[in-house]
């Protein structure tokens, strides 16, 4: 890791990550304008018995769980109290920021007609649709998530009454940014209530939008410590001293609260089953799939975060982390592509074009670039001189 | 009814107070639909899969011009789905005994009566009209394909290889024809009467009719009286309906209903939620306040405590001193009494 | 406007409630500032 800080230091430009992004980032504008002059047929593998795809399935789904930290962050420092974990806000609301605009990116690939997207607030408003309720709640937090970030830049740019304006809105925007969050981090399950006979029964259930809700806790919180390790070794150099002195606290906090979230939510997966009686189910090959989901991917990080916790083993935390953090990559995954259609002929089923992968890797690669520009430049992991004691 | 639906907050704001003067036609909430609202009625049992009405449907729809002709039966060998280029396909399907001869049925969007594309689009471009048929309005649509992901019939398609103004196409059951009172296209191409075209009230007693009188050849169900709530199209077979690939396990559920108790709680979220986080919120600020006002008064008093220790040593300290200093002074004054006691006695003696 | 479906009818009442559910929204911060607006300035609970 010390060639990686070096190679930052240096500032030369063709490092070998700065020359894999140039690729990936060229690769992705040929890309896009496939996917702009051919039609979503050219570049993925969509079809009319499967509509949504990689882009749905990853991008939006697992995106907006992944970015759950924000809220998550914001309500245990500002709502319930627990400044010992004030250093961990900024940088997981900036995740959180990024990954919508990242899932807000990748929604203009894959709807028709992107430039449409406002129609549903300005021209047509479908109520009757859970899809209106996701996407005025993603619109409004998105907007959320930038005031709530904006102080960053404002100290950056030394805008000093603006900045103070925008923090006196700290809490009312947590608030909100939790209550927005609740409702469509859950409405994101309950968009697949209406096909209840595409989806497999082990996964489909009336308490998918509390499933979705409730996982997206555990994402968030393992989000924040998973990349709390990554940008230790990144970015070490530039934290402060209160941000390094609270890290392993933040660890140790989080992975703790996401020990007990993980053990109810494994609990009401269970009752999942109990209300459909689909227990016969669980020893077909899709209930073998299920159990390798819920033991491997909810029980196993639960029962690793509770041992790392008891024995405060910090390396035993971050790999529970990254064990949950794929966890909801499988859950998700397997709700809107690989137990969706479970019905049909393999011969029909969906499988990602590499195009589509490539543009996902596209969109999150210019995600990073901005997350590794904002966190050089402004005060992400260290306080601001200037405006110290005042947040 | 597209344009009051999409003119809706227009509507309300123009009522004034958000209370739009509309009942519902019953005070419970049950719906009638339109009961007097168009269908058709698809015997398998005449059906003799000649694709007339895949013709008639691609000419009367505009479609493209499909790979192999319609009179090309080749088609028919593999089991095909609706898409862009195609609102309606037949399928042919073997009979259970492998003896009587081949079983057709014809697909095409069924016309739900709570249609799951309507409820499902976030800018509500499905609409079920009077009449009965589901039409679709491509000036709004945005593409996101919830439509396709809800339908339980798997009917509507995309237009995947327009790049920037595809379309969601499906079966209109040929709504502008109906307006100008000219039967649907493929119901009018059918040679054989395989299709019925009518008010579904009266479709509904053909059908019972046609099974009544012929038990041997029917299987006492009509597909689509009840499935999903309810469609406009009708189906009667003798073939059981699983092997002509019509769902039995749809339940009689209309679509859009597993949807609305999830979404009925989202007020109560919005209404909760805040309630209970400023809650907690004010909760910890007064306990940090209760917390840091103990930790002032816990300083104060140590503070005190303190003083009071050192003035009390002090005072002790001051006593100690004056107690020495009388004690000195006694021992003085002893001293000094005893001496002169001697000195008298001396001067005595003397 | 008539309501004969399900879906009209939920049209309408989700209408009325999503505009409710914006007032609302914008009204509670202000009932906030509302109820604690005579408390003095130490105790400030800002929204």
């Amino acid at each position: 890791m010390t060639t990686l800080t070096n190679r930052i230091e240096h500032k030369s430009i063709f490092t070998i990550q700065n020359i894999i992004s140039g690729i990936i980032l060229l690769v992705g504008l040929v890309l896009t304008f496939l996917r702009f002059t051919r039609g979503l047929g050219t570049v993925s593998n969509l079809s009319n018995n499967q509509p949504w795809g990689f882009w749905i399935g990853f991008d939006l789904l697992t995106g907006v769980a992944l970015a759950a930290g924000g809220y998550v962050t914001g309500a245990a420092v500002y709502i319930f109290g627990n400044e010992k974990y004030h250093s961990a806000v900024r940088p997981a609301v900036l995740t959180g920021f990024l990954g919508y605009a990242m899932v807000v990116f990748a929604l203009l690939y894959d709807v028709g007609r992107p430039w449409r997207l406002p129609y549903p607030f300005f021209v047509s408003q479908g109520v009757t649709s859970v899809m209106f309720e996701v996407g005025a709640c993603v619109a409004l937090y998105l907007t959320v998530l930038f005031l709530e970030i904006s102080p960053v830049g404002l100290e950056w740019l030394g805008l000093k009454k603006t900045r103070n304006l925008a923090v006196k809105l700290t809490v009312l925007l947590t608030i909100l940014g939790v209550i927005l969050s609740t409702l469509h981090q859950s409405s994101l399950g309950a968009l697949f209530l209406i096909a209840p006979s595409k989806l497999h029964p082990l996964w489909y259930s009336n308490y998918l939008p509390v499933f979705f809700f409730i996982s997206s806790i555990t994402a968030g919180l393992s989000m924040v410590i998973f990349e709390g390790s990554l940008s230790q070794r990144a970015y070490g150099e530039k934290m402060d001293a209160k941000h390094l002195k609270e890290k392993d606290d933040v660890a140790l906090g989080f992975g703790k609260a996401a020990a007990i979230v993980l053990f109810g939510y494994f609990a009401i997966k269970v009752v999942g089953i109990a209300a459909g009686n689909h227990w016969n189910l669980l020893f077909t090959p899709y209930g073998l799939w299920f159990q390798v989901e819920m033991i491997g991917f909810v029980m196993l990080p639960c029962f690793l975060y509770s041992i790392g916790v008891r024995d405060k083993n910090l390396k035993l935390i971050k790999f529970a982390a990254g064990l949950t953090v794929f966890g909801i990559v499988l859950n998700r995954l397997n709700i809107s592509l690989i137990a969706f259609n479970y019905r049909l002929p393999l011969s029909e089923r969906y499988f990602p074009h590499w195009m589509e992968i490539g543009i996902s890797v596209f969109i999150v690669t210019i995600g990073i670039s901005v997350y590794r520009f904002i966190v050089t430049k402004m005060p992400v992991f260290y306080e601001h001189p200037e405006f110290e004691d005042l947040h | 009814m597209s344009n009051s639906r999409r003119n809706f907050f227009k509507q309300v704001a123009a009522i004034g107070a958000g209370v739009a003067i509309t009942k519902p036609a019953k005070a419970t909430e049950e719906f009638p639909g339109y009961p007097d609202s168009y269908g058709i009625l698809h015997d398998t049992s005449l059906c003799v899969g000649c694709r007339s009405c895949e013709a008639a449907c691609n000419e009367v729809n505009q479609l493209p011009p499909p790979e192999k002709p319609f009179d090309d039966k080749s088609v028919l060998d593999k089991k095909r789905r609706t898409d862009d280029k195609a609102y309606t396909v037949v399928n042919r399907y073997k009979d259970r005994d492998g003896e009587k001869k081949p079983v057709y049925r014809k697909i095409q969007c069924n016309h739900c009566f709570e249609p799951a594309c309507a409820s499902a689009c976030f800018v509500g471009a499905f609409t079920k009209t009077p009449l009965g048929p589901v039409i679709y309005d491509p000036s709004i649509c945005v593409g996101c394909r919830y439509c396709i992901v809800a339908c339980p019939f798997n009917v509507p398609a995309f237009e995947y290889d327009e790049p920037l103004h595809p379309r969601v196409m499906k079966c209109t059951m040929c709504y502008p024809r109906l307006l100008e009172g000219k039967l649907p296209g493929c119901v009018k191409a059918c040679p054989v009467g395989a299709l019925t075209f009518g008010k579904r009230k009266d479709l509904l007693s053909i059908a019972r009719e046609r099974i009544r009188k012929h038990p041997d050849r029917y299987i006492d169900h009509i597909y689509g009286e009840h499935e999903m709530g309810g469609t406009n199209w009708l189906y009667i077979t003798g073939t059981p309906f699983e092997e002509v690939d019509l769902r039995m396990d749809l339940g009689v559920t209309p679509a859009p209903e597993f949807t609305y108790s999830a979404l009925s709680a989202v007020p109560m979220v919005v209404g909760l939620w805040p309630v209970l986080l400023t809650g907690v919120y004010a909760i910890n600020k007064r306990n940090q306040k209760m917390a840091k006002k103990e930790e002032e008064e816990a300083v104060l008093a140590a503070i005190d405590k303190t003083r009071k220790e050192e003035q009390a040593k002090t005072e002790t300290a001051l006593e100690r001193a004056k107690k020495e200093q009388q004690k000195a002074i006694d021992i003085a004054v002893k001293k000094a009494l005893e001496e002169t006691s001697r000195s008298k006695d001396k001067e005595e003696n003397e | 406007m008539d309501i004969h479906t399900l879906q009209q009818f939920v049209f309408h009442t989700k209408g009325v409630i999503y505009i409710l559910i914006v007032g609302y929204l914008i009204g509670f911060p202000l009932f906030w500032r509302f109820l604690h607006a005579r408390e003095p300035k130490d105790n400030d609970i800002h929204t």
